[in-house]
């Protein structure tokens, strides 16, 4: 098909329209996604002199911010580290026991695991609050008439406040899980058997073959998981006490104007997020990039007693891999969902300790506070953030996922996408309100419509990622190449044979966009100004002390993250 | 020393719908190239997971080199295994395959370069010996596969299927190759496979199942020139059938009557008068000739309807004067043409007979 263009030159109308869809691609790709992720580096460089006076050279408190943007970046990074590492330790074994056993019940296991990635990290956070710290919880279980631990109890030898640990391993070690089990799913379990008919015990084999082919899905998830804690915001905001991290310190300097600190701060979680990801990404995606690494037990010269070892706990110890990740999953998942709905019960009409109505759920929620009127209102906005973020976020996504396909030179956007899932989303949040704020281009204030561009940013990737996946695993260039073949044009077999063939990807990178849209609280926190969210609601609560509403607000998030939950394993099977 | 004995096997999957072995009872003898034969879906490689432990048995005995190893992890069975996916461990290289039992043993890294450079000097293999598996061609990865069962120095082999994913070419070739090696380690081996010729080719004994049964043991030669079921006459080679009924028997054979009235004598024992039999012959037995020869016995008027060129044979199809078609072997050098009328004739001495199965003939002959 040729028509003739402005000057009268002659242009072929599929090469031109796929041009132009290439270009509103990338473009939308840049200004919805990449502008926002990477504004702060340029905001920091270009404000530097500002940043300096501030973090540096302060007339009043000298380097004081440094000082403690030092601490601070510390303190995240070694809670970041410690919950990696437990999750790698539980990760590992529940990973294996999902992709290689069958027993009852393993589609609920499937379900808690995935439950803390859709759960609103705030109302998870209070559960686990009351759980660990008040007589609601296991103290009140065991008969001791307080909480089992303070809330600023310290884990002794690695000084990691506990509940923001345990807060953090629960809320990352499904990406470990998740990300390790489907690599073990992709590799064919006959090898296993190969293995051990060569005379390899089962822990050998899991050592020599299982692990080493396994471990770029290993590296994968544990990126994902450190970041994810660098990044938390939610929970670790009504667990922290007197203890500040990163992302929470994020929000409170930008809650005080403190601007330059916190864009300081932002800037430099992104340049290690970036970091970080990018080389695991090139060294995951390099052939033969396990057989490289060292043998480290040959080395040592410990293979003999490591075989030994390993021949003695595969006959003897095979079960304490199962009984380890139940009982974890069981206090970790489970327990703080089962105290929250029990205190609700307990708390409905009054103070089950005092007795005054005043300390009940009712009177909280339809008393003078009346925050069941604020939890409607909050609800609504959420629903219509999550909303209208997926819808745009699909639409982008569809497209970008295409490109990656289509053209070569846009492979890179798909390691680029990474980024904005590991940036900490307070710092995104800040990004927002100094890009698209009265402070920077003055287009948006704070608010829903903000909010929805935030949730858009991370939306994105997770979207791409899993059309991707789902193409690349369903051989869809070869029926499209059979329907070109058939007459069909570019156009026509996008939508009648790579879409539908790809919808259920789509669909499930929706699904977890929606909940994870849900659920957000560090960025909302920064850009909602008066748009407030039911998870950013429930920090809210916590913090104005109304406990019982806040327990209602728990209950009902964890609920509709239940529904999703639902919803998300009927589209994914 | 591995004499492998199975008793009364027996294994149901999907809630006992599908029946993979039905008490099973075999004996492999020592230093035997053994091979399970039987079409897809018979419960073959089924039998062979439960000798190599990767399958436990509903009920029966594994007896290796007389000791009971039902309860024996894979590990310890002290087998090798060859596959038919190959499964190279794809994040080695072709040493550190071949090595990998050595080194799972706890053999130190200077012997156990000793022991790969023997069984590549021995397998004549010419490859790099950095090459990783994804590089080498499938023959190549199967021959390196097979080193590494090799070095696992283990008298039990266990080969499913090890030839079926290979080129024709590979195959024929690497098929002589595991035969001698089997028999240059002095080693025992059973293979499964659904290919009537390698196994006719390749083994010392062969057993031939369906539908989870044993329905005969013996040598390739015992089972292709004097088969006891209709059902491995059929499978092994090729082979006419045809029904009929005994009109006459004496000591020195009968006299079947098949269709159009047309009789056939052959030595046959032991069948009684108005015995239904069915009547088996292969072809290369069946002697065509364009005049009546007065040495030939049972001989039938027919024409030639189709003709199938191999190169050093061909195959004629030939529609007797009774209409029943029969399929005949002759040397490439005699060549008719299509509707030549032609004499068969059926020597009695290859004429084999079997009763008449109580499922019919048809059933009797399908391969599910």
């Amino acid at each position: 098909m040729q028509m003739v263009n402005f000057f009268g030159k002659k242009i072929d109308v599929r090469s031109f329209l796929s041009k132009l869809f290439l270009t509103a691609t990338l473009i939308s790709l840049g200004v919805f996604v990449f502008l926002p992720t990477f504004y702060l580096i340029s905001f920091t460089f270009l404000g530097w002199d500002e940043v300096y006076r501030e973090v540096f050279a302060n007339p009043l408190i000298g380097d004081e911010h440094w000082q403690q943007i030092k601490g601070i970046l510390i303190f995240s990074f070694r809670i970041a580290l410690i919950a990696v590492l437990i999750d790698i330790l539980i990760g590992i074994p529940l990973g294996y026991i999902l992709a290689r056993k069958n027993f009852r019940g393993k589609g609920v296991v499937e379900d808690l695991v995935t439950l803390p990635l859709v759960i609103p990290t705030s109302a998870f956070g209070f559960a686990t609050l009351i759980t660990w710290t008040t007589i609601a919880g296991i103290g009140g279980f065991l008969g001791l008439g307080r909480g089992l631990v303070e809330l600023n109890y310290v884990v002794p030898i690695i000084k990691i406040p506990f509940l923001i640990l345990i807060v953090h391993v629960t809320l990352t070690f499904p990406y470990v899980v998740r990300i390790f089990k489907s690599k073990l799913e992709e590799l064919n379990p006959e090898f296993e058997i190969a293995s051990r008919s060569l005379g390899a015990s089962v822990f050998t084999t899991f050592r020599s073959i299982v692990f080493p082919q396994a471990l770029p899905g290993l590296f994968s998830g544990v990126v994902l998981a450190f970041a994810r804690s660098l990044g938390e915001t939610g929970a670790t905001i009504i667990v922290a006490g007197v203890n500040t991290t990163a992302s929470i310190a994020i929000v409170k300097w930008e809650l005080e104007f403190k601007i330059a600190p916190a864009s300081f701060l932002g800037f430099l979680l992104i340049l290690i997020a970036s970091s970080m990801i990018l080389p695991v990404e090139y060294f995951v995606s390099r052939e033969r990039s396990i057989s490289s690494l060292p043998n480290l037990t040959e080395i040592l010269r410990i293979e003999k007693y490591l075989l030994k070892f390993e021949k003695t706990i595969s006959r003897k110890l095979y079960w304490v891999k199962e009984v380890v990740s139940f009982i974890f999953i069981g206090i970790c998942v489970i327990l703080p969902i089962l105290v929250v709905l029990n205190s609700v019960i307990l708390y409905w009409s009054a103070d089950p300790y005092t007795g005054k109505i005043e300390g009940g759920v009712i009177y909280q929620l339809f008393g003078p506070a009346n925050y069941f009127k604020s939890l409607i209102r909050a609800t609504a906005v959420s629903l219509i953030v999550a909303a209208v973020s997926t819808y745009i976020s699909v639409c982008i996504g569809i497209a970008t996922a295409i490109t990656i396909e289509k053209y070569r030179f846009c492979r890179a956007i798909r390691s680029l996408l990474k980024v904005p899932l590991v940036v900490p989303t307070s710092t995104l949040g800040l990004s927002m309100i100094l890009l698209w704020g009265p402070k920077g281009l003055g287009l948006i204030n704070p608010g829903i419509w903000l909010i929805i561009l935030t949730h858009i940013v991370f939306s994105v990737p997770v979207v791409v990622e899993s059309a991707l996946a789902s193409y690349e695993g369903s051989d869809v260039e070869v029926y499209e190449e059979a329907a070109r073949s058939l007459g069909a044009t570019p156009y026509d077999v996008a939508e009648t044979v790579t879409l539908p063939i790809i919808k259920r990807g789509i669909f499930t990178g929706a699904i977890l966009s929606f909940t994870h849209s849900l659920g957000e609280t560090g960025a909302t926190f920064i850009v909602m100004g008066r748009d407030a969210t039911v998870s950013t609601l429930v920090v809210n609560m916590v913090e104005a002390l109304a406990i019982p509403a806040a327990l209602f607000a728990s209950t009902y998030l964890i609920a509709l993250s239940l529904i999703l939950l639902f919803v998300f394993r009927k589209i994914s099977k | 020393m591995p004499d492998v004995k199975l008793v009364n096997i027996s294994k149901r999957y999907g809630k006992g719908r599908i029946i993979a072995a039905d008490k099973v009872n075999l004996e492999i003898k020592d230093g035997e190239y053994f091979t399970i034969l039987g079409p897809s879906g018979c419960g073959k490689s089924t039998l062979l997971k439960i000798i190599a432990g990767i399958v436990k048995p509903d009920e029966g005995e594994v007896y290796v080199g007389g000791k009971l190893i039902n309860d024996v992890p894979i590990e310890e069975r002290h087998i090798a295994m060859v596959f038919q996916n190959i499964l190279l461990f794809p994040h080695m290289n072709v040493e550190e395959n071949i090595g990998y039992a050595p080194r799972v043993k706890g053999i130190e890294r200077e012997r156990r370069a000793k022991i790969v450079e023997e069984i590549v000097s021995m397998l004549k293999l010419t490859l790099r010996s950095t090459a990783f598996p994804d590089e080498l061609s499938r023959g190549a990865q199967q021959k390196v596969s097979l080193a590494r069962a090799i070095a696992s120095e283990t008298n039990l082999f266990l080969l499913d299927e090890p030839l079926s994913a290979l080129d024709s070419r590979v195959r024929l070739e690497l098929r002589y190759e595991l035969r001698r090696l089997v028999k240059e380690l002095g080693v025992t081996a059973i293979h499964v496979t659904h290919d009537q010729e390698e196994a006719m080719s390749i083994s010392d004994r062969i057993a031939i199942m369906k539908h989870g049964k044993i329905i005969e043991v013996g040598s390739p030669v015992e089972l292709y020139l004097g088969p006891q079921t209709i059902f491995t006459a059929h499978f092994l080679g090729k082979m006419n059938f045809m029904e009929g009924v005994v009109i006459e028997s004496s000591g020195g054979g009968c006299v079947v009557e098949v269709s159009g009235g047309v009789r056939i004598r052959t030595k046959a024992k032991g069948r009684f008068a108005r015995e239904r039999v069915v009547l088996a012959i292969r072809p290369e037995f069946i002697k065509l000739s364009q005049t009546i020869n007065e040495n030939n016995k049972n001989v039938i008027e027919g024409r030639i309807i189709e003709k199938f060129y191999t190169g050093s044979y061909i195959y004629y199809k030939v529609k007797l004067e009774n209409g029943i078609e029969v399929l005949t072997l002759t040397e490439a050098e005699k060549m008719y043409k299509d509707g030549d009328k032609i004499y068969a004739s059926f020597p009695p001495e290859y004429v084999i007979l079997f009763k008449y199965p109580e499922e019919g003939l048809e059933k009797e002959l399908s391969l599910e």
